[in-house]
This record gives C-alpha cells, sequence and structure tokens, in this order.
C-alpha cells in the first residue's frame, strides 16, 4: 500500500527548507500584527475593515464583471472571455502570432502559474522571462513557487548564486544578496526593453473606471510597462470590484498582512494603452473562469474572496513544517487546502489528502483580510472527499473510534487504558501502515485528566 | 468563450447559490489610519514618506549639495517638467530625453508628481504630467518634483482624483524594494535604489 503524497513529501523535507520557511512564516506574521496595531489601534477597527473587506468581494459578480468590461473597452481595451485555462493560453498565443510578439516579460502573477503559461509559451518558441526577483529564481531552475507572495521562500543564498552562475544570470558566484539582486537588475534590464508584450495579472479590476491595479514592490510592473508596446492582463473574474472608491479599504489590508509594511511600495493603474513615451500601445484583457463559477455556486464560494495575501499560510502551523511544495498545487497553504482540489476538477481526488493537512486550529481565519472561514471550508473539503468517495492511501479506519467517540460511558471507562499507549514499544514498529504512519509522526505521552482542566491551567 | 455565456455562467451561479448581497456600505472614517494623518497634510506626508526611507529635500540647494555629494555627474529630466529647477544644468550634464539603448546612461532622473498622500506617504506619478515613463524607474536615484499644494490627506482622497485625467498612474511610496532572497531587505531592485522628493 502506497503512503499519501503529502507524507511522502515530508518525510524528504530538507533542514535547511524546514529553518526558511519557518522562520520567515513567523518573522511576517508578527510583523503583521504590529503594523496592524500601529495603523488602527482603536479596538475591533482592524477586524471591522476585514468585514467590509468580505461584503466588497460578495457583491454581484455578474453585473460588475459586465460593467468592468464595458468601462475597459469604452478606454481602448481589447477583452476577452476565457472558460478554462486551455483557452486562455490560446488567446494568449493568438495575440503574439497576430502581433508578432518574440519576446515576453512577464510581472509575477499567480493566475498565469495556475494556468501554466510560462510552460505552454516556451513550447511554441516564445522566450518568456519572469521579473519579480523571486521568480527568477524559481523560473531558471525549473521549480513553481512554494508560496505565492514569496514564491522562492524555500531557497537559501548559496544555492541561488550557484543558480545564477550556472544559468549566465551572473558572470560569477556571489552569493551576497545585495550583489545578487544586483545581478537580476542587470540581467532584466535588457529584457525589460527588449521586449516586444508584458504579461501581468490584476490584484484588483475596478468595474466603475475600467481599470486594474497591480501591486508590487520591486518596481517590475512600471519598468515592463515602460519597455513592452503590448501590455496582455489576465485575472479570474473574481478580482472585480465596483470602483476605485472599495480599493481603499484592500491597500490598507493587503500590504499589512502579506508583508508586514503599510503601502506596497508600488500601485499601478493601467486603465488602456499608455500615452507617455515608451508605454504599450495596446492592451488586452482576459477574464479568467477556470472552475470559478463553479465555486460560486458551491458552498465553497467564500474562497473566491481571497486576496493572495499569504497570511494564512504564514500563520498556518502545517505550512511553517512542510512548506509550500508539499501541496503539489499552485495555492499552497489553508488557501490551497481549500481551493486546489476545486480547481483541479476531475483530479480532485488527486489532491484529496490536502485537507487532512490541517489541525482545525483556526489561525489562517483569525488573520484572514477578507475574514474567509477558512477551518469551515476545510471541513467542508473533507466531507467532499469523502462523498466523492476518493481513495486516499493509508486513510486510517476511523470506524472503531466513532463507536467509542458516541458512547460516553463506554468512552470513560476506557480512557485509563491509553496510559497503556505509554508503554507500547510504538518507535519499534518500523513496517506496515501503523509504520508508515508513525514515520512522520511523534505522539505526546499520555498524562492523564481532563482536557478542560489543562486548558484552563494554560 | 463568447462574453454573454461567461456572464450566464457567473450569473447562474449566483442565483444557484442564493445567496444575499450583503451592504458593503462604509465611510473614510472606516478605513483611513488616524495615527498616520496626525498634523497638517504636510507633515504627515513629510513624515510618513521620511519613515518610508523616501529622501525629502526642501529646497534646491540641499539637493545640489545630495547629488555633489553622491558624485553624480549626469541626470536625465523629463520633457514636461524641463522648464523646471535650471540650477541643475549649471552643475550636471542633462539629458533631455531617455535613451533605451543606454539604461544606465543616466545617474538620476527628475520628473513631475501630480499628488502626494499624506497618509502614505506616498508620490503620484501620472501619464499625463510625465513625458516618458523610463525617467522615474530606471536610474538609480529620482527625484519628483512635487508642488506642496498638491498633498491630499488620505488614500481614499487620493482614489477619488487618480484616474480621472490620465489612463495611467502610480503611487510609489519608497525605493523599489525586495526581500525574496532569505527575507532580506534589499532596496534598488528593478527601480529606484534612492527615492527622493523635492517640494516645490
Amino acid at each position: 500500500m502506497a503512503t499519501q503524497p503529502i507524507d511522502d513529501f515530508c518525510a524528504k523535507i530538507k533542514p535547511s527548507t524546514k529553518s526558511a520557511v519557518g522562520s520567515a512564516s513567523k518573522e511576517t506574521t508578527a510583523a503583521r500584527k504590529r503594523i496592524f496595531e500601529a495603523a488602527y489601534p482603536e479596538a475591533g477597527k482592524t477586524d471591522a475593515l476585514r468585514g467590509i473587506a468580505n461584503a466588497i468581494k460578495g457583491q454581484d459578480l455578474a453585473a460588475n464583471v459586465r460593467r468592468a468590461a464595458e468601462s475597459l473597452e469604452r478606454n481602448g481595451v481589447k477583452v476577452l472571455f476565457a472558460a478554462d485555462a486551455m483557452e486562455a493560453k490560446e488567446q494568449i498565443a493568438e495575440i503574439f502570432k497576430a502581433e508578432g510578439v518574440k519576446n515576453a516579460v512577464k510581472v509575477k502573477s499567480m493566475t498565469t502559474e495556475e494556468i501554466g503559461l510560462n510552460s505552454f509559451l516556451q513550447s511554441l518558441g516564445t522566450d518568456i522571462v519572469e521579473t519579480d526577483l523571486g521568480e527568477l529564481i524559481i523560473q531558471i531552475e525549473g521549480e513553481g513557487p512554494s508560496h505565492i507572495v514569496k514564491p522562492a521562500m524555500h531557497r537559501k543564498r548559496d544555492d541561488i548564486a550557484a543558480s545564477f552562475e550556472r544559468h549566465h544570470v551572473a558572470d560569477s558566484y556571489d552569493d551576497n544578496p545585495q550583489h545578487i539582486t544586483l545581478n537580476a537588475r542587470k540581467y532584466l534590464r535588457k529584457k525589460f526593453l527588449a521586449a516586444d508584450a508584458v504579461i501581468t495579472g490584476a490584484n484588483y479590476v475596478l468595474a466603475k473606471e475600467g481599470a486594474i491595479a497591480l501591486i508590487t514592490n520591486e518596481g517590475n510592473a512600471r519598468f515592463s510597462m515602460a519597455g513592452a508596446k503590448i501590455h496582455i492582463a489576465i485575472a479570474g473574474f473574481e478580482k472585480v470590484i465596483p470602483s476605485a472608491k472599495e480599493l481603499a479599504v484592500f491597500l490598507n489590508l493587503l500590504a499589512r498582512s502579506a508583508t508586514g509594511q503599510h503601502s506596497t511600495v508600488y500601485t499601478d493603474f493601467v486603465s488602456g494603452p499608455g500615452s507617455a513615451k515608451n508605454s504599450p500601445q495596446k492592451m488586452y484583457f482576459i477574464f479568467l473562469d477556470n472552475g470559478r463559477s463553479d465555486i460560486l455556486g458551491s458552498e465553497f464560494a467564500e474562497i473566491l474572496k481571497c486576496m493572495r495575501c499569504g497570511a494564512c499560510m504564514n500563520r498556518c502551523p502545517v505550512f511553517r513544517l512542510i512548506s509550500g511544495h508539499a501541496y503539489r498545487a499552485t495555492y499552497p497553504g489553508p488557501l490551497g487546502i481549500v481551493l486546489s482540489p476545486l480547481l483541479a476538477g476531475e483530479r480532485f481526488c488527486e489532491y484529496a489528502d490536502l485537507p487532512k493537512a490541517c489541525t482545525l486550529c483556526g489561525a489562517c481565519a483569525e488573520v484572514c483580510p477578507a475574514k474567509i472561514p477558512l477551518p469551515d471550508l476545510v471541513l467542508k473539503m473533507r466531507d467532499l472527499a469523502k462523498t466523492k468517495h476518493c481513495k486516499v492511501p493509508n486513510d486510517i479506519n476511523f470506524a472503531p473510534f466513532s463507536f467509542l467517540a458516541t458512547r460516553p460511558k463506554l468512552w470513560r471507562a476506557l480512557v485509563p487504558l491509553n496510559r497503556l499507549a505509554n508503554f507500547l514499544p510504538l518507535g519499534a514498529v518500523k513496517f506496515g501502515p501503523l509504520g508508515r504512519w508513525l514515520k512522520t509522526r511523534t505522539l505526546p505521552s499520555f498524562r492523564g485528566g481532563l482536557f478542560r482542566k489543562w486548558f484552563k491551567n494554560g | 468563450m463568447d462574453r454573454e455565456k461567461f456572464l450566464d455562467r457567473i450569473s447562474g451561479a449566483q442565483k444557484r447559490a442564493g445567496r444575499k448581497i450583503p451592504s458593503a456600505e462604509f465611510s473614510e472614517e472606516d478605513v483611513v489610519s488616524k495615527p498616520a494623518i496626525v498634523g497638517t497634510p504636510l507633515e504627515a506626508f513629510k513624515r510618513n514618506f521620511k519613515a518610508n526611507r523616501g529622501t525629502l529635500f526642501e529646497s534646491i540647494d540641499d539637493l545640489i549639495k545630495f547629488l555633489r555629494a553622491q558624485g553624480y555627474k549626469r541626470g536625465v529630466i523629463d520633457a514636461k517638467a524641463g522648464a523646471e529647477l535650471p540650477e541643475l544644468a549649471e552643475e550636471f550634464e542633462m539629458l533631455k530625453s531617455f535613451d533605451r539603448a543606454n539604461p544606465d546612461e543616466a545617474q538620476f532622473g527628475v520628473s513631475r508628481a501630480s499628488m502626494g498622500i499624506a497618509e502614505s506617504g506616498a508620490l503620484v506619478l501620472k501619464d499625463c504630467d510625465t513625458a516618458d515613463r523610463l525617467t522615474s524607474i530606471a536610474p538609480w536615484m529620482h527625484i519628483a518634483l512635487l508642488d506642496k499644494t498638491d498633498i491630499v490627506q488620505t488614500i481614499p482622497e487620493a482614489l477619488a482624483k487618480t484616474l480621472t485625467d490620465t489612463p495611467y498612474a502610480i503611487y510609489v511610496c519608497s525605493p523599489s524594494k525586495t526581500a525574496d532572497v532569505e527575507g532580506i531587505l534589499i532596496e534598488g531592485v528593478h527601480g529606484p535604489g534612492i527615492q527622493a522628493c523635492l517640494l516645490i
């Protein structure tokens, strides 16, 4: 019998990855807390703002997407609609063909990761270069992102420096982080200015104004849009908000939640082809569905309110230990547990082990800037995996447990027997389903007494 | 996919779920960070811009001293700001336009800021006040000329005035930065390593 894929991954994680992911996640979580307390010292204000964000994201999407499309067109943007990943990729390839695009640069976009855009365009012979430093680091090694905000969170400087030298981003090995960044600056400058087209996502689409907001710290969005002549933006339709007025809520939540900054360095507003010199003369916008309308009509609709800040994974005790690649999909952490199986469509069961990588501690829901009830959605996902009869390797048979748990008298009578577990040679079980299960888990020793009592005493 | 079919999928899903659309009303008071706007808009802008590690100049003499101390020889001035600051041309070689073949030719770039935002300490650069986007992003140092009367107090006020007269605008809070290598903060990734503002 095979083991769960997530357990296989965990058994092989490098200690350096564990420490890199663990410490970065903890630091960002602490910075998030500090910055919100500084910005909104009034009791309950941050919480109320998160509630407003949730309500804005719960507005009539059909009406707002229609309005956004009409406004974008009024501003001279060519608007396209893609039902799924394949259609979106083909639409981009067609634009490239019609416009004669050979070289393109990309500004970090999780949506393009989700549809697998880079490998598709490369297979058609287009040179496509990631311009966010973290994305460049993983692109040249053919890896996917391990975090939605910090894609190269799992990598260490020596390993990045060696990779830059091997792939000719740098002339020689240099692992000083300042020099790594300077080498990327020099390398990407040429790419920005040689690019025929730039591909971006959109953090927000403003329906009334017909504009997108792009949020970066490095300035790669502005530089790309000062170099390329054609701009293609793609985003899931759930990124539409009513107007610029509502953006104030998100600009005050996103950077604080994502990186613990008051504001992200650059917020680009693009509402069509540019009027300045060295700016794109044509702009395309693609609205993507790719499973989203199904999610909107389901009990998982709340997950579409996500603004991709990464606070849930930074705060997650499981993510901190196992890192993003353990989730085997574009979106890791608590967000990914809910979203990845849904986006997988017919391959749903391949991700049915993900909802188990959760302790239901609820910390993610406390930090989510859109107040998404993540633990509830995780429970619903576990239920859905059962309803869909997904066969998960090494699934533990809980029938004996549920038999006891529904018979309080029998349960109480048997509790003292748990003490026996302390004397069982569990460490010696090296084979069979139990051995595999125990390989990545350590059982605490049984101490007895009532949980309620421990809880009261801290 | 056809637009109507695409929109039908969304409205069909909304009907299927049958959820009520919540009220999303809010006031400026709900959003604005009070500690960030203490003082006059000018005072708050200066405080927040500096807290973001921006370099602030209140006189052209201070700016020239700084440029001299950096050892800079050559700058580029955006055509739409060209008539301002004739003093710079007396001391530095000032290019009138940006050479795409040589993006590192100018050590600093000067252009106009359309607005300043006190709450976030951000500069707003608009296409309608900028002849060439590269001036503000390619050189190591960018100097934005900001008229003190163009400072608004809050982010909501700025948003109401952002896209009214231009197809493209950008809020710039600080030097370009990253923490992609082991979470260590590095300034000057693709954009300026020094983001300055000269108040006029």
